[in-house]
């Protein structure tokens, strides 16, 4: 029998619900698992124990009160969870993994954790991230590197990388990150987990220390697809304090992926994707899924995009220019400290920002930058005419050792991810089998607003294959 | 595109610009650093842009305005928190210029 530690939301749920635990069983226990295992992987930046029994022996009074009917009303009731650093959370120290914010208290909460919170979610704490999410590994973050639970020499994937190893070692039921440039799905995938970025502006970014703001989404990270919708469906929605959400209607995606078959999906399978270099052993996985994907009918389709390097250094363009002008608003006089504490990153990726933007380069890179986008997106959309998803790799290779890439942070690696994050396209990263002993991701990118359809095959995969429903020993 | 080199100076421009200070050795680093980027970031010169417009934001939604109802702001004491120095309410400064 599953540890409450190792339930999925759902099953949370439904134990809640037959009354076989309470909110403070299921609280208490994961709080017990971070102590045990969290000083070797390192996930949490800080654990709200207090707030956390306080608020479980609230959930189990109103379910005691109100019965099963509760959740109705507050679909998350009493479910623990760990949430990125990035996220403003009222009266709790938010650093974003960095000295400069170090001691910093949000005078007010994200519009993602007020979401999740109204819905009963319960924060355990808040997870380690690359400084200011500028990162694919975790070793950018000015206090510590957290390590992957599959193999503790191996780093998490990043920049959300404490949510994934919490929600990979079971210290928490879900996670919340947040995906720039791939900052969900590279470390769903080298942690073995389910993560999805959302379409641009279908979840708020309210309260979210800004990376690149044109790419900024908030997602869940999960133990599973079927999490992720429930997750989805609480944080996504028009927000009066971020203009870019989006008005469409919100659907029960729950509902919506429980009945569907990989029959007669087209899913386009991009050349360059498949021919470029990357580990053998994740290619093997990969095309093994895809394969899979095939027997159980669904239709795979050649078809070709741009070569990703073009997305890639659009994005370094683009990233590292709003960067310039998000980080300039670090004085060290309103919040935070003073300048001379950001990171070596942060001070790369600005400076470069800054020189993209100034006069005389404007035209040769940022601007040429935005055309290109406008290209990679009619790319996307001349592609989805004859597809309704796109499969791939979600990471090149499985994770690499920790200070194996000094230079880099893992950035390189996050090729297949950006083309998505440059069209704001919603993407989901799944386990799709294991190379080295380590976990290998594959991803479905849909349209804008497609998460319908991307959540309902990637359920539909893990409906007949359980690389998700493998854990590591820690 | 042709061969991009940011020079040491540029490098010491730039950080100004940002109010950054760096060491010797980390304008070193950066020159060969940023050089390579750019380089590598040329790529995008492969490709015909003259009659590709420039997209800013991917969304396509147009003229968004806060509601007349969305009145929420924070409190004096809330916002100044987290402020350095502060006095009679106020978030006390470095000076901008010179006296004497």
């Amino acid at each position: 029998m599953k540890k409450l530690n190792e339930l999925t939301v759902i099953e949370s749920i439904e134990g809640l619900k037959k009354g076989e635990f309470k909110c403070i069983d299921l609280v208490e226990t994961c709080l017990y698992v971070i102590k045990i295992r969290d000083p070797k992987i390192k996930a949490f930046l800080k654990v709200t124990e207090d707030s956390a029994i306080e608020n479980a022996n609230k959930a189990d009074k109103e379910i005691k009160l109100y019965g099963e009917k509760v959740f109705k009303e507050k679909p998350l009731l009493g479910i623990p969870y760990a949430c990125k650093d990035n996220f403003s959370t009222l009266g709790i120290e938010t650093t974003a993994s960095s000295k400069i914010l170090k001691g910093y208290i949000p005078p007010y909460e994200s519009t993602v954790t007020k979401k999740l919170a109204e819905a009963g979610a319960i924060l355990l704490g808040k997870t380690n991230m690359d400084a200011f999410a500028h990162g694919a590994s975790t070793e950018t973050s000015d206090f510590f590197t957290t390590h992957n639970p599959w193999d503790l020499e191996r780093v998490p994937g990043g920049s959300s990388g404490g949510s994934a190893a919490a929600v990979s070692a079971n210290m928490c039921i879900f996670a919340i990150g947040s995906d720039t440039g791939g900052s969900i799905r590279c470390p769903a995938s080298w942690s073995g987990i389910t993560g999805l970025k959302p379409t641009y502006g279908r979840v708020s970014r309210y309260g979210l220390i800004a990376m690149a703001s044109s790419t900024d989404s908030p997602g869940p990270m999960t133990k599973t697809v079927k999490d992720a919708a429930l997750v989805l469906k609480v944080i996504a929605g028009k927000d009066p304090f971020d203009a870019t959400t989006s008005n469409t209607e919100v659907p029960d995606y729950l509902e919506k992926i429980k009945n569907v078959s990989l029959k007669g999906l087209k899913i386009g399978k991009p050349r360059s994707y498949f021919e470029t270099e990357f580990e053998s052993g994740v290619k093997k996985a990969v095309l093994e899924s895809v394969e899979m994907l095939k027997e159980n009918g669904a239709e795979i389709i050649d078809i070709d995009l741009l070569d990703f390097k073009y997305s890639l250094a659009i994005y370094t363009i683009i990233q590292r220019s709003e960067v310039s002008s998000n980080l300039a608003r670090f004085d060290g006089i309103r919040f935070g400290h003073l300048r001379d504490h950001f990171g070596f990153e942060a001070r790369k990726r600005m400076m470069l920002g800054s020189y993209a933007l100034s006069s005389g380069y404007y035209d040769a890179y940022y601007s040429k930058a935005q055309k290109v986008r406008t290209l990679i997106i009619e790319d996307f959309k001349r592609a989805f005419e004859s597809v309704d998803l796109i499969i791939g790799p979600t990471m090149p290779s499985v994770a690499y050792k920790i200070g194996s890439k000094e230079d880099l942070y893992g950035e390189l690696t996050d090729t297949m991810q950006t083309p998505g994050s440059m069209a704001g396209l919603c993407v989901i990263a799944i386990p799709g089998g294991f190379s080295e002993g380590m976990p290998v991701g594959i991803q479905f990118i849909g349209e804008q607003l497609a998460e319908v359809k991307v959540l309902a095959a990637a359920h539909a995969f893990q409906e007949i294959t359980d690389f998700h429903k493998k854990f590591p020993e820690v | 595109m042709a061969e991009s080199k940011i020079s040491k100076k540029q490098v010491k421009h730039v950080a100004e610009l940002c109010r950054l200070e760096i060491s010797d050795a980390e304008v070193e680093k950066l020159s060969a650093l940023f050089t390579d980027t750019l380089n590598y970031m040329n790529v995008i010169g492969e490709l015909d842009t003259a009659a590709v417009v420039e997209t800013s934001h991917v969304t396509g939604e147009k003229n968004v305005f806060s509601s007349k109802d969305n009145k929420a702001t924070l409190k004096r004491e809330a916002v100044l928190s987290n402020a350095g120095e502060t006095e009679n309410g106020l978030i006390v400064t470095k000076g901008v210029f010179d006296r004497d």
